[in-house]
């Protein structure tokens, strides 16, 4: 090989017997180009990656809508290091020892799902860590012991929002609003701030009640609604009012979307009175309650003809209390269907976006 | 200049067994590197580009041009030859994972690569920017890792003031910001 003053040979062999190196080229991380950024941000856990929304609109943008961010901030959650050694919680006797109620119980949700190797990861991270993790925080928020390390408004947070990141993800809607309404969120509950309960609203929940529901309802394919989405739906509706969150146009919803596939009154019936366990303070009187059952039942048979015949306002009197029943609750469940609330704006489709097709297609390794 | 370092030629290498042909990397700013050949491969850029401009024919690495490198400075290139020769001596060309490794998915970086990487900020943006190009993605993870690592010692403001990045919020987009935090303040900060 011909040698001469621009031929350079191989490089020294270790980099501490070179002087320090500089390219004088003044770069920052501003000219990074954004994927790179991305790739950046990806390695970050995800309470970093939610700090660092706050630097500037261009990370904001980022951190927030890149898909892989959020599969990597996936990641970081189901695998986060230091929280495990708060407790010492590390095996499924030790969680059960956190006093969270079936804590290494299986549930249905942690059977193995044969899908595309993505989905396949997600279904190997999110069962099992996410509800590690929740057992975790609950015995470290018990302890006393999380807020010195890491603020647990952030794990709450972040926990709704894989959640709601991973409906569709391989697992049947039903499964994971389970998980959701079953394990996640009631642990979380007492994590959450009073302000939070009276009606601060954290805006993943939402989402994550409208994913399922959206889901269900897909304008192009729906899917028939069953007996046990209504269920799950109220499960969701329930822990919504448990918290005593409310969001207007939100709760609608769930009045044009499920009701109408119980095909009986009295899964409603039963509906309104389980939420008057949360909120036992609004009490209406004789003539009001005359004039909101009468919305009921106007309302019911104008969706499902059918449903109102054999039910009448002394059948709802006897069956609901009212005298407990939030007035807000009653006419959130009669309000405009879906597509009115997407053609008028209530509902930003873009916070809907679930991501779940770059899941199934994608390749995590592209995200580094 | 000293001849070519080249990987360890020590008896138990089998990698070195056969002394490697040689190719001729050119930077942006025309300067030329000879580098082994499994080495200069671990970029899968130049792999791509090594085989199409050799062809079928088991070429003359000797008379083959010289391959070019436009968005990589020399001083850059070198680095990241450096990093490939250490890698391709100690690691061997890059596995290929199964699906369901995650095990370098770490904060860690190895004692090496943190010396290696000790270099001026400019430096290391410009190595993170030559790893994407010439796709070489445990040398982009490392770069990506050290960058995460000194941010996520920083709160925002420090994040600003070292990245020299403004804050390009308006105050009521801070304030939509600091509510949307405010929901999940710890119990005790909000009563």
């Amino acid at each position: 090989m011909e040698e001469n003053a621009e031929v350079n040979t191989s490089a020294c062999s270790h980099p501490t017997s070179a002087t320090p190196f500089n390219s004088g080229s003044g770069m920052t991380i501003s000219d990074l180009p954004v994927e790179m950024l991305a790739k950046i941000f990806g390695k970050l856990d995800c309470f970093q990656q939610w700090e660092a929304r706050s630097v500037c609109k261009q990370w904001e943008f980022i951190l927030t809508w890149d898909s892989s961010i959020k599969k990597n901030a996936f990641y970081d959650l189901a695998t986060f290091p230091n929280l495990p050694s708060l407790t010492h919680a590390e095996s499924e006797e030790d969680l059960s020892d956190t006093g969270v109620e079936g804590a290494s119980k299986p549930g249905p949700w942690e059977r193995p799902v044969a899908k595309s190797p993505v989905a396949k990861f997600w279904s190997w991270v999110f069962p099992n860590h996410v509800k590690h993790i929740c057992v975790i925080i609950k015995a470290a928020h018990d302890n006393n012991i999380l807020t010195e390390y890491y603020p647990k408004r952030l794990h709450v947070h972040t926990l709704l929002h894989l959640c709601f990141d991973h409906f569709g993800t391989g697992r049947s809607v039903k499964e994971m609003s389970l998980m959701l309404v079953d394990f996640t969120i009631p642990d979380l509950l007492p994590l959450l701030c009073p302000t939070v309960r009276k009606g601060d609203w954290p805006i993943t929940l939402v989402r994550c009640r409208l994913s399922f529901y959206c889901w269900k309802w897909d304008v192009d394919q729906p899917a028939p609604f069953e007996a046990g989405d209504c269920e799950l739906a109220m499960s969701i509706e329930k822990v919504t009012l448990r918290m005593g969150a409310h969001l207007e146009g939100d709760l609608m919803v769930l009045g044009d979307a499920v009701l109408p596939g119980f095909l009986s009154i009295e899964p409603v019936a039963n509906f309104l009175q389980e939420i008057e366990l949360f909120e036992p303070h609004a009490e209406y009187s004789s003539e009001e309650w005359d004039a909101i059952a009468t919305d009921i039942l106007d309302f019911f048979r104008r969706r499902e003809p059918q449903l109102g015949e054999g039910y009448s306002i002394e059948w709802l009197r006897d069956n609901i209390d009212y005298r407990k029943l939030r007035k807000t609750t009653i006419y959130d469940l009669m309000m405009p269907s879906l597509d009115v609330m997407l053609g008028s704006g209530w509902i930003d489709m873009d916070a809907l976006e679930f991501g779940y097709a770059d899941c199934e297609g994608g390749d995590r390794e592209s995200s580094d | 200049m000293a001849a070519t370092a080249g990987p360890s030629t020590g008896s138990g290498d089998v990698k070195a067994a056969a002394v490697a042909p040689k190719v001729r990397l050119q930077s942006g700013d025309k300067e030329i590197f000879i580098v082994d050949l499994p080495v200069a491969k671990m970029s899968k850029v130049i792999k791509g580009m090594i085989e199409d401009l050799a062809g079928e024919e088991d070429p003359n690495w000797d008379t083959l041009e010289p391959i070019p490198l436009s968005n990589v400075s020399g001083p850059i290139l070198r680095k990241v030859i450096t990093w490939m020769e250490h890698h391709y001596k100690n690691d061997g060309p890059e596995p290929e994972r199964p699906e369901d490794d995650l095990s370098h998915f770490t904060d860690e970086i190895s004692d090496w690569d943190e010396e290696y990487i000790k270099v001026d900020q400019g430096t290391l943006f410009e190595l993170i920017l030559a790893s994407n190009y010439l796709n070489i993605k445990k040398l982009r993870t490392v770069g990506c890792k050290t960058v995460a690592n000194v941010l996520r010692k920083l709160s925002v403001e420090e994040i600003r003031e070292k990245y020299n990045i403004e804050n390009d919020f308006t105050p009521e987009e801070e304030e939509a910001i600091r509510k949307e935090n405010e929901w999940c303040e710890d119990q005790d900060a909000s009563k």
